[in-house]
């Protein structure tokens, strides 16, 4: 009991910082897009319906926001893993995939996918003609949730920059 | 004639003194685009707030057919489980896993169902790379304690050396952080411990859950894990835990070492685990031979295609294996899952169990079939 009572009184005093996030304008600032256009896609029918099959459900909103420089196109999306959602930053670079951030984590676990080491299996990707991201990408264990939601988020990246730019 | 010509001069001029100016259009469109995006923001943030809490689950249904003359087959809608969870604020969270088992939970001698308080827990951000979490919580240990979602694992059944060595799946109340550093993971957890009927006559682990209920808490047990991802697709993990006594009272301590590795590698998978507790001798007094007991199992596994995987699995668990005598299981099978949507699975293995104990050295074999999901 007193162990338990010490426990918990270290974990009061420790300092209760807010989560460092990587917030949208720092995610484009790396990625060099601090200056790039903000545009919207406004969604039509086929691709509402295109989106909700490559999320597993509806799309929760109307518009996507891009930010678009030099070939390059960059998106803020969410996406649920088990139970919260989590917040990507994804980079396009004509039809392959540049970069994939976690900007923010909320599940309870499955943060391995912020690790350099698993989002560089991603570099490069693309779709092929099914639609189906092009290469296969070797999971986490204990974070096959996180890992799935990651994965759809790549794939929509990929599916709105061939509507941006077909 | 003339009049008509006024009429017409008149309404003309009104017309061109009426038709706005580009910049007065330009005004116009930009004033409804601000409302259009007034509109669309306001229609996007309503339908954030109509779903402030997050639901999921999951659950799985089995049929076991003995392939012994005169053995029992069963048809079990084994679980069926919901969760529930909220971000509080930008640092905190709540979550939660409500369980039935076995369909009904009733007063009457013949349901065997249980409603079960998995996890309930609030977890705190200390640091981009430092969370704390204080409840209910699963115990970080083993590959499927944690997560057992039918859709993330092969065999119809979850696998017999972590339900009865480690034993998943066992939640404890207490405190626990959790850290990040690029490839390495770790947890530290103080909680509630075992609590062994040693008056009953019980002696393997497993008995010794208690699942917070009214939970007596005179001994607490630490647990810590580290989990390594040294490439994409390899998991390496090991976790140790001291429990003060397993008895509550009777001066019988123990300690729990495991080691396991996840490799997913293109279609290739692997999956191996090893634990082996160690308990004070005393317990020797209930069950000769009771003060070790372990386990492991080896699981390689193949996907034909994105729907499609095949896996065979070796295992061995003991819960005597402080003794001479030969009173270890053996268990050998081979399946696969069928994927029908990512998160939706069909199951079928065989399974040959050997119990090896001079007793009964009795082999028994067992087809399953199972349907699981998780949303």
């Amino acid at each position: 009991m007193r162990t338990l009572l010490c426990v918990l009184a270290v974990l009061c005093v420790l300092p209760a910082q807010a989560k460092t996030l990587l917030s949208a304008q720092d995610f484009l600032a790396q990625q060099h897009l601090q200056n790039a256009k903000v545009e919207t896609l406004w969604l039509n029918a086929e691709q509402q319906k295109q989106v909700a099959g490559i999320l597993s459900h509806a799309y929760a909103g109307i518009r996507i926001r891009y930010w678009q420089e030099g070939g390059r196109t960059a998106f803020i999306l969410n996406e649920v893993g088990k139970e919260l959602p989590i917040t990507f930053g994804v980079v396009v670079q004509g039809q392959q995939l540049s970069a994939v951030e976690v900007l923010e984590f909320r599940e309870s676990r499955g943060d391995e996918i912020k690790s350099e080491g698993f989002r560089a299996q991603f570099a490069g990707i693309a779709l092929n003609a099914e639609g189906e991201l092009n290469r296969s990408v070797d999971g986490i264990s204990g974070a096959t949730y996180s890992v799935r939601a990651m994965k759809k988020i790549v794939k929509l990246a990929l599916y709105l920059q061939q509507q941006i730019h077909p | 004639m003339k009049k008509s010509l006024t009429v017409v001069s008149l309404l003309a001029s009104s017309m061109v003194m009426a038709a706005p100016s580009n910049e007065e259009l330009q005004a116009q469109i930009d004033q409804l685009r601000a409302q259009l995006e007034a509109t669309t923001t306001a229609v996007e943030n309503q339908a954030a707030l109509t779903s402030p809490v997050k639901v999921g689950g999951y659950g799985e249904m089995h049929y076991a057919n003995s392939q012994e003359k005169g053995g029992e087959d069963t048809m079990d809608f084994h679980r069926f489980v919901l969760f529930f969870g909220k971000e509080i604020d930008a640092k905190t969270r709540f979550f939660s896993e409500l369980e039935v088992e076995h369909v009904v939970a009733s007063s009457d001698d013949g349901d065997s169902g249980e409603v079960e308080l998995e996890q309930a827990y609030i977890e705190h951000d200390l640091s981009d790379a430092l969370k704390t979490k204080i409840g209910m919580f699963l115990v970080p240990v083993g590959i499927l304690n944690e997560t057992h979602e039918p859709d993330t694992f092969y065999g119809v059944e979850r696998n017999n050396v972590e339900k009865n060595i480690i034993p998943a799946t066992w939640w404890e109340g207490g405190v626990a952080l959790n850290g990040r550093s690029g490839m390495l993971t770790w947890d530290v957890a103080y909680h509630s411990g075992l609590n062994l009927d040693i008056a009953g006559g019980d002696y393997k682990i497993r008995d010794g859950r208690q699942q917070v209920m009214e939970a007596e808490a005179n001994n607490f047990a630490y647990t810590a894990r580290i989990n390594v991802t040294p490439l994409a697709g390899v998991t390496l993990g090991a976790a140790v835990q001291y429990q003060e006594d397993v008895a509550q009272g009777a001066g019988i301590d123990a300690q729990l070492i495991e080691a396991h590795a996840v490799v997913q590698q293109g279609a290739f998978g692997l999956r191996a685990l090893y634990a082996e507790w160690s308990l004070n001798n005393k317990i020797n007094a209930v069950e000769a031979g009771a003060d070790k007991q372990n386990g492991f199992y080896i699981e390689p596994s193949y996907k034909i295609s994105d729907k499609l995987g095949v896996f065979g699995r070796y295992s061995s668990w003991d819960n005597l294996a402080g003794n001479s005598a030969d009173s270890a299981l053996i268990e050998q099978s081979f399946g696969a899952n069928y994927w029908l949507a990512e998160t939706v699975v069909l199951k079928a293995d065989y399974v040959r169990t050997e119990d090896t104990s001079a007793s009964s050295d009795a082999i028994a074999d067992t087809l399953n079939l199972g349907m699981g999901y998780s949303f």
